[in-house]
């Protein structure tokens, strides 16, 4: 499985996709087996050349990782790639996770946030000292720095209605990270654009990009398409709703939503009118002939998405070679819609700096 | 994918006979509950539920506790045992054991919602320093102690209920009734919760071991059970075993 994500790491940069993410999630049994991201994408950084690197997201609580080893290893991820390292925060929503490392979860908002504020102050700064509630440290010089200046772009994932805000006004990217539907998805995207204009950057720049999670299985024969593609979607949901919700589990005002479940449960059915409904197509999401995947990629834009984290596989449903078949079908077909050559050969865009206060 | 291993005939043995769908909600006043999460070791995780669920992980055990002033079969007390699980990708507690403190209860209770209710003596004391909860049988013996103290005031929607599924005869077969409860909260705490007792043979299997708490908390509310709208097949998936009564 490793082997098989790492082949479609290299395939995607030749491809000309943007982004490659590797989420961290711990003691997940049937999927998402990835608990040491920084060892497999410094494998992703050493075999690709173009597509950015998105170590995310980092779960943000010092029972997991202590803060100044996720500075020291994100600068380093980001020197082995060549400036091309993008770091997801999160707090994680199950108990599956938090219980494991026993964590308070009344904790991971203020340890987030603590964070958050700190790795930027850690990579830019050539002594950083700190007392706060997570972690304290005297003053040292936290090495290496990063190759990108100010440093690598942050991003929050985004679950729990609400945290899109904590983004905003941080001048953090969202990465959307539970499947909402368009009209959700728009008032999210909307809100936090509006907020972002007036934020108080934690770093030395302000990511304004809003990216959500999707599943990509492309194939000329949309019933191809639908046949393969939605059991994984399926396979991917119902495994995804066998972890444990901190909500179900511990009364606090920290999780007030069932994490992803929740989301799935309140999910949209779409237009009976909708011709890829007709097809048995579901909405929103990235399975289906090129020609569905071009009017879901603009529906999804125009409600002001600026990237879609395409999921290419869950639990090995599918083989790999049709996996690599649909990304090259994908690039062939939907890809030049909405990018020139050249901008998939030139890098990929990055958020200016900013002066910090 | 993981799914119970429960031999649903087994299971059945245990099972309430529920005659009628009831089309009346049955409302339940001056109600306190008590309910504890628990992680169970996940060699019981598959076993204690049937195929048609899936479990969680890590595997979970939740007491439930109530203490009701008023309810269409008088005061009563109650305590349920759940395994947390899935049915489809919502969260439920499927039901293994309940235990009412009086014969009109354990009744109405089986009869109306599908509880495998039976009679035991429940103790149940709320105060300002915690929570007892304590259930023993017919020879004294006692079956389940919990104390919870340090109680500390949370917001009225800080504790979730998931919806209860209980495995019944009922008038479209042998089905995991749907039974939900809506509530009006008047007081939330969350407390510390400590096991002195819990003898889970006597609850239906010993691998029902709640061998290490999560989380506890006590809540004063009005409670509704709304009629049932939905029932599982208990060997298939939801995603084709539900059906509409």
């Amino acid at each position: 499985m490793y082997h098989n994500a790492l082949e479609q790491c290299r395939l995607a940069d030749e491809l000309g996709f943007d982004h490659v993410w590797a989420v961290e999630h711990h003691f997940l049994e049937e999927y998402s087996h990835c608990s040491a991201p920084e060892v497999f994408l410094a494998a992703v950084a050493a075999q690709t050349k173009r597509i950015r690197v998105g170590h995310g997201a980092v779960v943000c609580v010092p029972e997991m990782n202590h803060p100044i080893r996720v500075a020291e290893r994100a600068a380093a991820l980001d020197i082995i790639s060549g400036g091309r390292l993008e770091l997801g925060t999160a707090r994680s929503s199950t108990w599956t996770e938090l219980g494991g490392f026993e964590v308070n979860p009344d904790d991971t908002k203020k340890t987030w946030d603590e964070f958050v504020r700190v790795l930027p102050k850690m990579w830019m700064e050539d002594e950083f000292e700190w007392q706060g509630k997570g972690f304290s440290m005297p003053a040292r010089n936290v090495l290496p720095k990063p190759l990108q200046e100010p440093h690598p772009p942050l991003w929050v994932t985004v679950t729990s209605p609400g945290t899109e805000l904590d983004a905003a006004d941080r001048g953090l990217g969202c990465l959307g990270v539970s499947a909402a539907g368009y009209e959700e998805q728009e008032r999210r995207t909307k809100e936090y654009h509006r907020r972002v204009r007036e934020c108080d950057p934690v770093g030395g720049m302000i990511n304004d990009q809003v990216h959500t999670m999707n599943f990509l299985y492309c194939h000329e024969d949309y019933r191809q398409a639908r046949d393969v593609g939605v059991p994984m979607v399926t396979a991917f949901n119902v495994a995804n709703a066998h972890l444990y919700w901190t909500r179900e589990a511990y009364p606090t005002r920290a999780y007030q939503t069932l994490g992803n479940a929740g989301a799935a449960m309140k999910a949209k059915k779409p237009s009976a009118d909708d011709p890829s409904v007709a097809k048995g197509l579901p909405e929103g999401v990235g399975v289906g002939d090129p020609d569905h995947l071009i009017a879901t990629i603009r529906r999804w834009e125009s409600i002001g998405v600026t990237g879609i984290n395409f999921l290419l596989n869950a639990m090995e449903m599918v083989p790999q070679e049709q996996v690599l078949e649909s990304m090259r079908l994908f690039a062939r077909e939907v890809m030049p819609q909405f990018q020139t050559k050249a901008e998939r050969e030139a890098p990929v865009y990055t958020p200016a700096a900013v002066e910090v206060a | 994918m993981l799914f119970g291993t429960a031999d649903p005939a087994a299971l059945a043995q245990t099972a309430a006979t529920v005659p009628e769908f009831a089309g009346e909600p049955i409302r339940l006043s001056d109600v306190t509950c008590f309910q504890m999460t628990a992680e169970m070791k996940n060699s019981a995780r598959e076993s204690q539920l049937p195929p048609g669920l899936h479990p969680t992980i890590p595997a979970a055990l939740i007491l439930q506790a109530f203490e009701v002033g008023e309810s269409p079969w008088g005061a009563f007390r109650l305590v349920v045992i759940r395994v947390s699980c899935r049915s489809g990708v919502r969260a439920r507690g499927f039901t293994r054991a309940a235990i009412a403190s009086t014969e009109a209860a354990a009744e109405g209770l089986r009869g109306q919602l599908g509880f495998p209710a039976n009679t035991g003596m429940i103790g149940f004391r709320h105060g300002y320093d915690g929570v007892s909860i304590s259930v023993t049988d017919s020879d004294g013996a006692c079956l389940l102690a919990v104390e919870a103290i340090d109680p500390e005031p949370m917001a009225l929607d800080d504790v979730q209920y998931t919806g209860t599924l209980n495995l019944a005869h009922t008038p479209l077969g042998l089905r995991l009734m749907q039974v939900e409860m809506n509530t009006t909260v008047q007081r939330v705490e969350r407390l510390n919760a400590r096991i002195g007792t819990f003898a889970g043979a006597a609850f239906g299997d010993a691998l029902l071991d709640p061998v290490r708490v999560i989380a506890a908390s006590v809540v004063t509310m009005e409670a509704e059970f709304p009629p049932v709208r939905f029932v599982c097949r208990p060997d298939e998936p939801a995603f084709t075993g539900t059906e509409s009564v």
